[in-house]
């Protein structure tokens, strides 16, 4: 039984099958035909696309929400609805002059969303609860800190680190009350997702993050309660740090090596979660892609060592992404000598003949060019935009700025012309310069203006 | 009706001495509000006594927003009551510098029959010297006050004493400053002497931002005596104040853990486990809570939020 597997995966004990978790937030309004909206703010429509999610894609575990913002719009951060993607925050209320949220604002089960949520989470839990594990996901206590200060925090690391613990002190109790209701409503697993955490050093992780991301996870512990990090972006050197604050799993995208990743997750005996390549693979690839893409990263973090790990995509699936693609994961998860035998001596191959380079080096202005993933679906994307939209007032003398972005198909190829391993990246001048790690402001006003003749 | 505040940190002595107050004007018709900052009322089920009105707010400082407008719903429903004193407990991180001007914003609807006597602040001897630098609600008790017990002066010497006395002086010329253990202190003789404090009203400093995060401990059935003590010893570094009860496999017991000092003395009134306790060092507490009732008590205490 799909619930089962998870509980013994996630307590690191071998199993007969390759445990299989779909991460579909928005993506399973599109089988059901709700926009990204209509689910994430309707009960019955969430119920309805959740049960559906399940009926496709045979899920042994799987999130009710992926909407990183409800705590957000709670403490009061504006919302931009979209059609296919989850809502992205343009407001931020402890931008500026620095505050600290009121403790009356800590949600509660009557704030914003979470009357639906909650209910949504009893009646799935109520359908399929004895047979799927059920996955609450929480907005990771730094994310959140970032969604209330905006871009400054990345400045206030540095220059006031003091206020930096005292806000993630008031986000980690946000994290705490947010995972009590999920466990009281039901929920398996408390997931708590923190991509911005990949933009953050080691040092800094554990001088100023730490302590509040294992608040969490030992609240989940004494609850009898599994947890996870689910991370975004190149967190290959954070994965050490975040074994370290006591989750059951870790849960990785595309940018990280897999296997390698599982090496140190191994020794840490955490259970290790990802990493379909969404937009390549999931989005743009076809069956036989997906199919090659899981019998290849089954095969290789089985050689590293078998068991302890979850196949899922490397993030919230792409609202798009083809059906038959998901239903070819399952089946390469599921019945992988049968898909292997299948994509034997199946290649991709993308096409970068049309792509024309810039001459850097004779252009006007320097040429800053951002290369991401989904500025609108992705966290660490969308404050990478706004560390260049905020300093443009102090570089357009002497630079432009172009956004490429992974889940354009037609940027495609400028991607892998350009040799770029980890997203997302700056680069200047066609210099990478600024990978999977937002700079602060002044930083990159020196950098760009250094490249200026 | 002669209103009385009793002031002073966590731990200092107050419930204490509002205690023996409340033992000595047994026969006077007598009213008690008791503000306890965690969401369980530990100090008002300490204080009850048959013939005692009592009214509890708990779940933050009167003085701050947070429960101001159920403070001020007390006071103006103990105003229609026939009573001489209204002793008044203020929780342990109470700034209240604003207390009169809350007497003066009800006195049209109290008939102004509410008449703020005095403040005696409790200060601990042990620890006043060290928070008051880092907790600017304690310096403001000591200004407000017209009297003052310098408690716990079994358990320092006489140079902090004199330090500390030096500080109160400075704070608060003209206060009363009386040195006790345990409050012992003729009461009769310390109610006469209460004034108004001369110092300024002003605002409190008691805010929603400045609260400390607390967490309240519960556990079901019995735990064992001697990991329990282990428990609160290991987490207490990480608390300005514990305080609560306890079924052990003992019997029941009251728990008060302030500045270094960790009492556990038998009780007769408790029931279940139920514990306050409240963070010096933030979020990291719960994870200090969880770590320790693992590793000592099978993780039979839990975190209830």
């Amino acid at each position: 039984m799909g619930k089962e597997l998870i509980f013994k995966t996630l307590r690191h004990e071998m199993t007969e099958e390759t445990p299989w978790v779909p991460f579909a937030g928005v993506h399973a309004g599109k089988l059901t035909g709700y926009t990204a909206e209509e689910m994430l703010t309707d009960e019955d429509k969430l119920v309805e696309s959740l049960l559906e999610v399940n009926k496709i894609y045979t899920p042994d575990g799987m999130p009710i929400i992926f909407d990183l913002q409800v705590e957000a719009e709670i403490l009061g951060c504006e919302l931009m609805w979209a059609k296919d993607n989850p809502p992205s925050v343009k407001s931020h209320p402890c931008a500026g002059e620095k505050s600290i949220p009121c403790s009356c604002k800590i949600p509660t089960e009557e704030s914003g969303r979470l009357p639906m949520i909650l209910s949504a989470m009893k009646r799935v839990k109520k359908e399929i609860g004895d047979d799927v594990a059920l996955y609450g996901l929480i907005c990771g206590p730094f994310t959140l800190a970032s969604h209330l200060r905006g871009t400054d925090i990345f400045m206030d690391m540095i220059a006031d680190q003091e206020y930096v613990k005292q806000l993630m002190n008031y986000c980690a109790q946000v994290s705490v009350e947010m995972a009590r209701m999920y466990i009281d409503a039901g929920m398996d697993v408390i997931a708590v997702v923190d991509p911005l955490v990949s933009q953050v050093s080691p040092k800094h992780i554990e001088l100023l993050l730490s302590d509040a991301f294992k608040a969490v996870f030992d609240y989940c512990r004494s609850r009898d309660v599994f947890s996870s990090f689910f991370v975004c972006g190149n967190a290959t050197k954070q994965i050490e740090v975040m074994c370290k604050m006591g989750p059951d799993g870790i849960s990785i995208d595309e940018n990280v090596n897999m296997p390698e990743a599982k090496k140190t997750t191994d020794s840490y005996n955490v259970t290790i979660g990802g990493n379909i390549p969404l937009t390549t693979t999931m989005l743009y690839g076809n069956q036989n892609d997906n199919m090659k893409a899981v019998v290849d990263l089954i095969d290789s973090l089985d050689a590293v060592s078998k068991g302890n790990y979850i196949i899922s995509p490397g993030c919230d699936m792409p609202y798009a992404t083809p059906v038959d693609n998901t239903i070819s994961v399952v089946h390469a998860v599921k019945h992988t000598d049968s898909a292997r035998k299948m994509i034997e001596n199946y290649e991709t191959v993308v096409d970068t003949s049309d792509v024309e380079i810039p001459d850097y080096a004779n252009a006007d202005k320097v040429i800053v060019e951002l290369f991401l993933l989904d500025p609108d679906q992705c966290a660490a994307c969308t404050y990478m935009l706004a560390a260049v939209e905020d300093v443009y007032d102090k570089i357009s003398d002497v630079a432009e700025y172009r956004v490429y972005k992974y889940c354009v198909k037609e940027d495609i190829p400028r991607f892998v012309k350009m040799g770029l391993k980890n997203l997302p990246t700056i680069c200047i001048n066609g210099e990478q310069r600024f990978i999977s790690i937002i700079p602060s402001s002044d930083e990159l006003v020196e950098t760009i203006r250094s490249y200026a003749k | 009706m002669d209103i009385i505040l009793l002031t002073g940190f966590l731990g200092s002595g107050k419930t204490t001495m509002l205690g023996e107050l409340l033992n000595e004007y047994r026969d006077e018709k007598t009213g008690v509000i008791v503000n306890d900052f965690g969401k369980i009322n530990v100090d008002a089920r300490l204080l009850e006594r048959p013939g005692i009105k009592m009214a509890e707010l708990s779940n933050g400082s009167i003085f701050c927003a947070c429960i101001k407008d159920k403070f001020v719903d007390s006071l103006v429903e103990m105003a229609g009551r026939d009573l001489s004193y209204l002793f008044i407990e203020a929780s342990g991180l109470a700034d209240p510098s604003n207390m009169e001007s809350i007497l003066d914003g009800i006195a049209g609807i109290t008939g102004g029959r509410l008449k703020l006597r005095g403040s005696i602040c409790i200060v601990d001897g042990e620890t006043f010297g060290e928070l008051s630098q880092v907790l600017p609600a304690l310096p403001k008790q000591v200004e407000q006050a017209s009297v003052i017990l310098l408690n716990k002066r079994d358990l320092i010497d006489d140079e902090t004493a004199a330090d500390i006395n030096g500080m109160l002086k400075s704070l608060n010329p003209q206060a009363y400053v009386i040195e006790t253990s345990y409050c012992r202190v003729d009461l009769r003789a310390v109610v006469s002497a209460l004034k108004k404090s001369g110092a300024q009203e002003s605002d409190s400093v008691n805010t929603y931002e400045s609260r400390p995060a607390t967490l309240i401990l519960g556990a079901d059935g019995q735990l064992n005596k001697a990991s329990l003590e282990s428990f609160i010893r290991s987490i207490a570094p990480y608390t300005y104040r514990i305080k609560g009860f306890a079924v052990t496999d003992e019997g029941g017991v009251q728990i008060s853990y302030a500045g270094h000092q960790l009492q556990i003395t038998d009780s007769v009134i408790a029931e279940k486990t139920e514990m306050v306790a409240i963070s010096s060092a933030g979020i990291k507490l719960l994870s200090q809570v969880t770590e320790a009732s693992t590793r000592l008590l099978d993780g039979k205490i839990k975190v209830n939020l």
